[in-house]
């Protein structure tokens, strides 16, 4: 099967249409289309964009012969296959919305990953839910005591009969999807990202982050529950009418080299994905390969979704050099899916630009005070380090405010907030928390802690209390609600966070745990039971830690402070004589730079 | 049972626990019973590692809801197992 092209006769715009089903309305005009690779490197799916809308506008008329409401949600197990693309694309023209659910497994993760489809799919309200056929069982499962108008796999939804209504008009301010920011099963946040929203934002990336061509094709392994492997990977390149071609995120995971393989064959121009994914591809690359690709086409590789550290990327740029790989390529940026996607991005064809600062200062007042690593060396002063993410896209204010919501001036760290066209309108169904999150005059409290210096963002610190592992974003109550679970670990019992992994510049993820039992062999076996737990649910690997009661530390209020909990765990370690390394000038400031978080808890 | 699946049966087994005995095991002894979760210092992507091998070496396609239902090292042989004989 041959993948569609990579340029055609039709006029790059570049998203400037008010609404999706717009965008994909003038693409398909044109022949560029996405293609779909399998382990073995083959191509086993295409369709042009043409091809897509007149399946999209079929389907739709099928989902709309439901009686569906205006706006019902449709849930969409998001495996990396055309259905999904085809599905979502069927949303936009039937005035639903899609809610894309995670098609993830790990070592005996049946009951857990049910337990997250039930609670996502009960959090939005679908009505419609879709599964590919090796997902469905599961899918059934979750839905069985649901009152669902339809359950069903793309042969199902297939077999219905159309709709004989007109498609409905779209306005550019209803909703265009639901993209739930974790795979929390207990507290699913799930982000609404209105028509208008999610183009300004793609538009400000095409234009400004990415200034796409009209020779640009895209190429990815992000999974599509993923923010940015549903916005920059499957709306973007519709929007801007590039093709784009996909590997399996398992496929990617077992055979990194193929996606590598895959942007050679294509010519591809542009590709995202976390550091460790990098890592991941750079382990895997033999010099035998790197010779035989072609990879002096990629001019945008977008770094994100989690820390960024230089040297994963300096190996795959190394390991990847004799392909034609340039490492001006990298692209930091810093986004989430309250904002769409992209929030800034670095310079293009520019090397890293890394900030050293005072980190005491830091530590201490939260200021950034830049120095020369070299001569902070020779006076024994401690460096931290943070990668440069580069200017705000345009249509973004932002403020750096302290803990009392006072603006902070250059080079000081505090909370990033922003405002702007691409800012999400709620969580859906949360007034608790959008309220929490979003003041009422626009402005968004992202949790993540940052400065300024220059009109270039460097973000130092996580959201609050968010543990991100291999660039997923795991929620603290998720695992704490496993060790509440155990019999004998209260409601008040646990608090987890993640802490440097001293062996691969990882996080690992800590559960620290109030317990009262003094037997050794119950004490081994609750340890035991919530690692094994943690690991089928998490596919993580998580340090355990039982302390006697009244060990955690509450705020004020009574909450748990996560921040000081973390600060004491790492006390202990030092104590017990687990040190904690003196970090070398060239490893991520990823213990001091938390300091500002404490301000905030 | 023919000495084909017999073979099939050990070849698998053996398979397992050549590329598993690389990772740390909590008990002493790795073997069948071993539940992959709860045992074994195993993550996901060590997981993925494993997983690539056993397709190389059997020419088979392991879908990743297979995983769902796998707690030991015999469960995973079972599926492996039931993949090779649905062989195209």
């Amino acid at each position: 099967m041959q993948a569609t092209g990579s340029s055609h006769a039709l006029a790059l715009r570049r998203a400037d249409f008010p609404t999706l089903k717009e965008a994909l309305d003038y693409a398909a005009q044109g022949q560029t289309g996405v293609n779909f690779y399998n382990a073995r490197g083959e191509v086993y799916a295409s369709a042009t964009y043409r091809d897509l809308k007149r399946d999209a506008v079929a389907l739709a008329r099928r989902m709309l012969g439901l009686g569906l409401e205006p706006g019902a949600r449709v849930g969409l197990v998001a495996e990396t296959s055309p259905h999904f693309v085809r599905f979502f694309w069927a949303c936009q023209y039937a005035g639903l919305v899609p809610v894309p659910l995670p098609a993830t497994m790990h070592i005996g993760g049946h009951a857990g990953y049910v337990a997250q489809l039930r609670g996502l799919i009960e959090n939005c309200g679908a009505s419609v839910a879709m599964a590919p056929v090796e997902w469905m069982s599961f899918l059934e499962e979750a839905t069985a005591d649901a009152a669902l108008t339809f359950v069903g796999t793309p042969d199902d939804f297939d077999a219905l009969d159309p709709s004989v209504q007109d498609l409905p008009s779209i306005a550019p301010d209803s909703i265009a999807y639901i993209q739930y920011t974790s795979g929390s099963t207990r507290f699913p946040r799930g982000v609404v990202i209105d028509q208008a929203t999610v183009l300004a934002n793609i538009r400000d990336m095409a234009e400004h982050g990415l200034k796409m061509a009209s020779d640009d094709r895209f190429g990815s392994w992000l999974p599509f529950y993923h923010d940015m492997g549903l916005v920059a990977f499957i709306m973007m390149p519709m929007a801007t009418q590039r093709s784009v071609d996909f590997l399996g995120t398992q496929d990617f995971a077992m055979r990194p080299r193929k996606w590598l393989e895959m942007m050679s064959a294509n010519r591809t121009t542009i590709t995202s994905g976390p550091p460790f994914g990098y890592d991941l591809a750079a382990m895997r690359v033999r010099a035998s390969d790197a010779e035989k690709w072609d990879l002096s086409a990629l001019r945008v590789a977008c770094v994100g979704a989690e820390m960024i550290n230089p040297e994963p990327l300096q190996r795959f740029a190394e390991a990847l050099a004799p392909a034609g790989f340039k490492s001006t390529a990298f692209l930091p940026c810093y986004g989430m899916a309250e904002c769409s996607l992209g929030i800034s991005f670095a310079g293009l064809d520019e090397e890293l630009k890394i900030d050293y600062v005072d980190a005491e200062n830091m530590q201490q007042d939260s200021v950034a005070n830049p120095l020369v690593p070299e001569e902070a060396l020779k006076a024994k002063r401690r460096v931290s380090r943070f990668v440069d993410c580069g200017a705000l896209l345009p249509s973004f204010d932002i403020a750096i405010r302290d803990e009392n919501g006072n603006d902070l001036p250059e080079r000081h760290a505090g909370v990033v907030h922003l405002r702007g066209p691409s800012v999400m309108s709620r969580y859906f169904k949360d007034e608790g928390m959008t309220r929490e999150t979003l003041s009422a005059d626009g402005w968004l409290d992202t949790g993540d802690i940052g400065y300024l210096a220059n009109g270039r963002l460097f973000v130092t610190g996580r959201k609050k209390d968010m543990i991100i592992i291999h660039g997923r974003n795991i929620w603290p109550e998720d695992l704490e609600y496993i060790a509440k679970t155990q019999p004998g670990v209260n409601y008040t019992d646990a608090a987890a966070f993640s802490v440097p992994s001293e062996k691969d510049q990882q996080e690992t993820a800590v559960l620290v745990i109030q317990c009262r039992e003094r037997d050794e062999i119950k004490r081994a076996r609750l340890v035991k039971t919530i690692a094994s737990l943690v690991r089928s649910e998490f596919g993580i690997d998580c340090v355990i830690e039982l302390v006697p009661t009244r060990t955690l530390p509450r705020t004020s209020s009574g909450k748990l402070a996560r921040a000081r909990a973390r600060l004491d765990f790492l006390g202990r370690r030092r104590a017990a004589g687990a040190e904690v390394k003196p970090e070398p000038i060239d490893t991520a400031p990823v213990d001091h730079d938390r300091a500002p978080i404490r301000n905030i808890a | 049972m023919s000495h084909e699946t017999q073979d099939l049966d050990q070849e698998i087994m053996q398979t397992l626990l050549t590329h598993l005995a690389r990772f740390p095991t909590k008990s002493d002894e790795l073997n069948a019973q071993t539940d992959l979760a709860a045992d074994m210092n195993i993550d996901s992507v060590n997981m993925m590692e494993l997983l690539m091998e056993v397709e190389d070496t059997f020419d088979i396609s392991f879908p990743l809801n297979m995983m769902a239902n796998v707690n030991t090292v015999q469960d995973l042989a079972d599926q492996i197992k039931q993949l090779v004989e649905n062989r195209p």
